[in-house]
């Protein structure tokens, strides 16, 4: 007696034919930071290397370590503000940014992965203080349409 | 041979053809869908390119005959201000170009800010940079769509979308 592998196979095909669809050739090198929601963009540039800066509603990550803690709703502590920079930030950038230089020779940007609901106020503060370490390019992340 | 024989005798090489040896096809099934799992990417993103106003010592490398506009939209929590500056426009033409968009329900008519930047497009050709000036509370997601808006503009022919760029080169800044 045979085994009937119809069934299994028509299965496979399937499963085959979606994993092709959603297969992505280019290594991005990019993780997504759990418990973050991203904002729907109908943007199709591609995605491009460079310093990594999570931040979600509570918390900044630079290349994935903590590296400052935001207040309720994602705000960022008066005194930062004031000064126009958070040097936490500032040195994880620009030391992430000096080992990226030096082992993949990539350009000076900050690849930014902000929450949807993050005001203004905190984003702009984290891109001034990645200007303070040296780097005004920023990449920042969305979720495709 | 009867010709009951003769019949069974077709049937059975029929079924000997129909029985096709499936298992090099599942082991290459086996072997390709792993792969394709580690390799697949449920999650698309994207990125926008932008950056902070920054000042150089440099020439602009604009043409002098080339008369263009920056945009700048002052986002705040009822309105969006557009205002436009240009080295080469006087005052009243800049004036001309100055809209302010009110909130539609629980978002931005973005559709007017749409309509607004392709009139500007039309007028100056060589305009491609808008400077985004969000109020401290504005959420990024609404950004997003503001960046989205003023990148370029959508529309349909023969049931096919089409894009057509506006001002692609965004500056995020912050109003004093």
């Amino acid at each position: 007696m045979s085994l009937q592998l119809t069934s299994l196979l028509d299965m496979f095909t399937i499963i085959l034919v979606f994993l092709m669809v959603s297969f992505q050739a280019e290594d991005m090198d990019f993780v997504l930071h759990a418990g973050l929601k991203l904002p729907v963009s109908t943007v199709k540039n591609p995605f491009k290397t460079g310093v990594n800066m999570a931040v979600t509603k509570g918390q900044v990550l630079v290349e994935g370590k903590p590296v400052y803690r935001l207040l309720k709703g994602g705000n960022v502590k008066d005194s930062d503000f004031e000064a126009g920079q958070i040097q936490s930030v500032v040195r994880a950038v620009n030391g992430a940014w000096k080992l990226h230089k030096r082992e993949k020779d990539e350009e000076d940007i900050v690849v930014i992965q902000a929450d949807q609901e993050l005001p203004y106020r905190t984003l702009h503060l984290l891109m001034r203080s990645a200007a303070h370490a040296g780097v005004f390019r920023f990449r920042l992340v969305v979720e495709k349409e | 041979m009867s010709g009951n024989e003769r019949l069974f005798s077709r049937f059975q090489s029929a079924r000997e053809v129909a029985d096709v040896n499936l298992i090099p096809v599942m082991n290459l099934f086996v072997t390709l869908i792993p792969f394709l799992l580690l390799a697949a990417a449920f999650y698309h993103v994207s990125v926008i390119p932008t950056s902070l106003p920054s000042q150089t010592d440099g020439v602009s490398d604009t043409a002098s005959d080339d008369v263009s506009v920056t945009v700048n939209l002052l986002v705040e929590k009822h309105r969006i201000r557009l205002t436009a500056s240009s080295a080469t426009l006087n005052e009243d033409a800049l004036s001309e170009l100055t809209l302010e968009i009110k909130k539609k329900g629980r978002g931005f008519d973005l559709e007017m800010l749409t309509s607004a930047l392709v009139e500007i497009k039309k007028r100056y050709k060589s305009s491609d940079t808008v400077i985004v000036l969000p109020s401290d509370d504005i959420p990024y997601r609404d950004i997003v769509q503001i960046l989205d808006t003023s990148r370029e503009r959508r529309f349909k022919v023969n049931k096919t979308e089409k894009t057509e760029p506006l001002f692609p080169v965004v500056v995020l800044s912050r109003k004093v």
